[in-house]
């Protein structure tokens, strides 16, 4: 899942000053489940603005609402009455659903609730961590399944580096070292040999350095342009 | 929606608060006590922080739960989780400039109504307090 954090409400209250009618835009996939921007964390940002209005005698409209997924058009039509109401609209979904709104409205003025973090996995109750980059050029079938880029803190290929003690990082010793986690999964499946293997240097093009990427399913998206009866 | 504006807001448990705030000697806590609105929980294990925050939202001047002692409680561990949920609508309340002793949690004893009565009496003349 995508991750983040809700921004300051101050941060979020200076954004929205001004304005008269305020929208906080939940988002009911990834964000909701690490509870930083879903329908509980809109309703509570609403509460809390205007909790903070009437402390200081401001008089605005500030509601909430919640769509599916903000990074799906057809899901954003959902909003599409409360998006009409409003003269702005905070959303608390991730960049990726903030990027789609203003592309899906564009008269809209939309503003970020959050500070998207990482791709990550619950570890534990109320506890998210960071397990994927998007790197674009997966090495997980070498390393055990546990990923160096992420894992490792100096996101190294062939480690572990020197500052590895007692299987801690030593950028955090709170950290357990990437490439412990890696040798300790390698041998526990039985390719330890694997670690023979010199990881080449990774092929970083594959990752955001050339602009945004795209994915394209040809099959899916020249559906357009079939002729109408052709089978 | 102001309309709870001024009163205090009472969250409490069906097992320790509601014979002392509700029931026969629900009066005499009302002799003692401000305006104040009871909403029953099954536990206060169940206390939810946007309860907290819509009750504020409502206008009420304060808001307080009221509890078994840690220890006491029939569901183990209720009057720890409504404290894990006044600390974060405490937070809430302080990230945007508010006193979080608008809100409070009384815990003590069925069959001590006095005690109880006389926090919650504190709380309020307290104008609110991080009663416990």
């Amino acid at each position: 899942m995508i991750t983040g954090d809700r921004k300051p409400l101050e941060e979020i209250a200076a954004m929205v000053e001004g304005f008269e009618r305020v929208l906080i835009l939940g988002c009911g996939t990834c964000v909701t489940v690490c509870m930083a921007g879903g329908e509980r964390e809109a309703e509570e940002t609403a509460l809390a603005l205007r909790l903070r209005g009437r402390e200081r005698g401001v008089s605005r409209e500030i509601w909430y609402a919640n769509v599916e997924r903000q990074c799906d058009e057809e899901f954003l039509q959902e909003a599409v009455d409360h998006v009409a109401r409003a003269d702005v609209v905070v959303s608390l979904a991730c960049g990726c659903g903030v990027q789609h709104m203003v592309t899906v409205f564009p008269d809209l003025i939309v503003y970020p609730g959050l500070n998207t973090t990482f791709m990550g996995v619950t570890e534990e109750l109320g506890v998210w961590a960071e397990r994927c980059l998007g790197c674009g050029d997966c090495v997980l079938e070498r390393t055990g399944g546990v990923c160096p880029i992420t894992r490792c803190s100096k996101s190294l290929l062939n480690g572990p580096c020197g500052g590895s003690a007692d299987g801690a990082c030593e950028v955090d010793k709170t950290i357990p070292c990437g490439w412990q986690l890696i040798i300790d999964r390698l041998e526990a499946i039985g390719q330890l040999q694997r670690l023979d293997e010199v990881l080449p240097p990774k092929d970083w093009s594959k990752s955001h350095s050339g602009g945004p990427r795209f994915r394209i399913r040809e099959d899916v998206r020249g559906t357009d342009d079939v002729e109408e009866g052709a089978q | 929606m102001h309309d709870k504006e001024g009163i205090m807001i009472i969250f409490g448990c069906k097992h320790t608060a509601t014979p002392i705030l509700e029931e026969a000697s629900g009066r005499e806590a009302r002799v003692h006590l401000p305006d104040f609105e009871y909403r029953e929980l099954p536990c206060l294990g169940s206390l939810d922080p946007l309860m907290v925050l819509r009750a504020l939202d409502e206008g009420a001047r304060s808001v307080v739960a009221v509890g078994c002692f840690q220890g006491r409680c029939r569901h183990l561990t209720g009057s720890q989780r409504a404290k894990a949920a006044l600390g974060h609508v405490g937070d809430v309340l302080e990230e945007v400039g508010l006193d979080r002793s608008m809100i409070g949690l009384v815990l003590g004893s069925p069959i001590d109504q006095r005690a109880m009565i006389e926090q919650l009496a504190k709380f309020a003349t307290n104008d609110g307090g991080d009663v416990e």
